[in-house]
């Protein structure tokens, strides 16, 4: 097999932290020693809870934040070592949709101007017949219509909003669209719709996809492979439809019973408030949440250990426990 | 005044909320009756821009300056919309409570919590601050705050998100209201503490036997909680069930819509998503025909013209629909 799109080797970010900076550590790993693989193609589901780091891993990945140590391989050539130059060409094949797409959206840009930007930059000499079909047909690829552009973003609801901000995204047919909780802030009917749009254009374009979601539901109709995230480390990757039958960490177990039992009847859900990278412990980042940790769980970070040669699980106790059904 | 169990508490009557001029306007609320009774939970349900939170925010009198209502809001029998500030804040917080989406814009950034929730009390129940605060403590600990003494003492940015909640919930039941309304009280909340709320809400359902009023988008939330659920669009009720009949029985396209949308753990396995195609309505919507026509696969010629009722009258379970689902 040919090496990985993207491969990322002991990612570590770490911000300076106020409380602790006169003591010897005086930071806090929001990122700790991160590592996965996607191949050209696939679609990486990303889940944990607010403050696990999410966001933080793959803003780091796009160098939109300092990385403290490790390696992003991109094609086998690593990118933190690239000068600015050399980063910003790389930049046209790894595009990134945000959350909330309003305030992704330049407010006093047409959807014209929006979409012009990256051709303006990236293929600076189209003419402009060219560039308006190319607007054009990228704005009819996500299902609007091309008379469409001499609107502002206010004048679209966010799901149209997050429409554009795809169109944009893939203007140049990247190889890698992250999406970061893409989803997330749209009402349930729309939800489904953008969900189905990226995965036709992901077929259309050949494009990876990390898919940086808190909703497992969602994740597990998009997601090749799903990677867990918890205070800043990974805890478990595997296939998705294996993840999803025979999970392993007792935190993607606590995840899914929480969201089982928003389903239907009650479950028993992890106790406590989920951890930030700020109280990251020594040993499992889990431990003082897990009903099954042991003294030992917090002494130690957990290794990965492989359950099948595609399922990895960081927890020490996962092979005396049933996997979740 | 004790409050005869078999009427409702809390009582909405052809509710109208609008804002704008005559020439553009923008009608977020439309004719929408709702009753509430001690020990139950209606849940409303309707995605942003439905008007369900406009809906409550008329019933607490937090409105806007700029809208107009229409209709008849009674609590225990007092008209609520004509109330003066006073009535309002006399009932407001104590009898009549509201739990909000976001504890921490909700709390007071620069009071520690038991001043927050001691002024509750001094205020409304006449308590001395020794009292209040040893109510407030038994309070915390009810809704189940590890350390409530150390609790009473922090500012709401010393805790995390499910805590603030948690204070938010106790702060709602110190007086022991007749109704409590909680406007998508879990949706900024990580799952696994989402799940912890949700416990909660149940548990003191059963000790307070308040009515509660649960709005919310997500119809598993509402599902988990509620007795009966209203589920508005467009600023209409559009269909009025049992919960126990919405996985069986949704009369309404749109409800139909929403539970097959509702992404869930269980059945379909990875594949495309159910959608429902189209956008959602806007508030400026004409109130000719019925407004999920434009989204709906079972719409016909009539659907576009004549509004459909909410329908048989009077009755428990009701949907507004020219061609509803077979029950």
């Amino acid at each position: 097999m040919n090496a990985p799109l993207l491969q990322v080797e002991e990612l570590s970010v770490r911000f300076p932290d106020r409380r602790r900076r006169m003591r010897k550590t005086g930071s806090l790993a929001a990122v700790d020693a991160v590592s996965f693989t996607l191949a050209a193609g696939e679609t990486l589901g990303l889940v944990g809870e607010s403050g696990s780091g999410k966001s933080t891993l793959v803003r780091a990945i796009l160098r939109l934040l300092p990385v403290d140590s490790g390696r992003v391989l991109w094609r086998g050539e690593d990118l933190l070592a690239l000068d600015r130059q050399s980063m910003r060409r790389r930049r046209r094949e790894m595009q990134i949709v945000f959350q909330d797409p309003l305030a992704s959206l330049d407010p006093r840009m047409t959807v014209r101007e929006i979409l012009a930007e990256p051709l303006r930059i990236f293929e600076p000499g189209l003419d402009r017949g060219e560039r308006e079909r190319r607007i054009a047909a990228g704005l009819e690829r996500v299902g609007l219509a091309a008379d469409m552009v001499a609107r502002f973003p206010h004048e679209f609801s966010g799901g149209q909003c997050q429409r554009i901000a795809i169109a944009r995204a893939v203007m140049l047919a990247p190889k890698m669209l992250i999406c970061d909780e893409a989803v997330s802030s749209l009402d349930v009917s729309i939800q489904g719709q953008i969900v189905n749009l990226l995965a036709d254009l992901q077929r259309e374009l050949g494009m990876a996809m990390i898919f940086i979601s808190h909703n497992l539901s969602v994740i597990r109709h998009i997601s090749h492979r799903v990677a867990v995230l918890y205070a800043g480390r990974l805890v478990e990757q595997a296939p998705g439809d294996r993840l999803f039958k025979a999970a392993l960490h007792p935190y993607t177990k606590a995840l899914l019973a929480a969201e089982a039992l928003l389903d239907t009847a009650p479950r028993a859900a992890a106790s406590g408030d989920p951890l930030g990278a700020a109280a990251a412990p020594r040993g499992c980042g889990f431990a003082n949440r897990c009903a099954e940790a042991r003294s030992a769980c917090s002494l130690a970070v957990p290794a990965w250990e492989s359950a099948t040669p595609e399922h990895l699980v960081a927890c020490h106790r996962w092979r005396e426990l049933p996997p979740r059904l | 005044m004790p409050v005869d169990s078999a009427d409702p508490a809390l009582q909405v009557d052809a509710l109208s909320v609008e804002y704008g001029s005559p020439a553009d306007v923008s009608r977020v609320v439309r004719d929408v009756s709702l009753a509430v009774r001690r020990g139950e939970c209606l849940g409303i349900v309707g995605e942003s821009g439905s008007g369900k939170s406009q809906i409550v925010l008329a019933v607490m009198g937090l409105l806007d300056a700029h809208a107009r209502t229409r209709g008849s809001v009674k609590f225990r029998g007092e008209q609520l919309l004509s109330a003066t500030t006073a009535t309002l804040n006399r009932l407001r917080g104590a009898k009549l409570a509201m739990i909000f989406q976001d504890p921490l814009a909700a709390l007071t950034p620069h009071l520690k919590i038991g001043v927050q929730l001691g002024e509750i009390l001094v205020r409304h129940a006449q308590m001395s601050w020794r009292e209040a605060d040893e109510r407030s403590l038994a309070m915390l600990q009810r809704v189940r705050i590890a350390d409530p003494k150390q609790c009473l003492r922090q500012y709401p940015h010393e805790l995390s998100g499910g805590m603030r909640q948690r204070v938010m919930i106790a702060m709602s039941l110190l007086c022991e209201p007749d109704i409590v309304i909680a406007d998508e009280p879990t949706t900024a909340l990580d799952v696994t503490v989402q799940a912890q709320i949700v416990d909660l809400l149940r548990a003191m359902r059963q000790d307070f036997q308040m009515g509660l009023v649960l709005i919310s988008h997500d119809l598993g939330l509402i599902a988990g909680l509620a007795d009966r659920i209203a589920v508005v669009y467009a600023g209409r009720v559009v269909e009025n069930l049992a919960v126990a009949d919405l996985a069986r029985s949704a009369r309404h396209p749109y409800t139909a819509a929403l539970i097959e949308c509702a992404p869930t753990l269980t059945g379909r396995t990875q594949g495309r998503m159910p959608t429902l195609p189209g956008q959602p309505p806007s508030p400026e919507t004409s109130d000719e025909g019925c407004a999920f026509a434009p989204r709906c696969a079972r719409a016909q010629a009539r659907c576009g013209v004549e509004r459909p009722a909410l329908s048989p009258p009077d009755a428990a379970t009701q949907v507004a629909c020219h061609f509803p689902l077979s029950p």
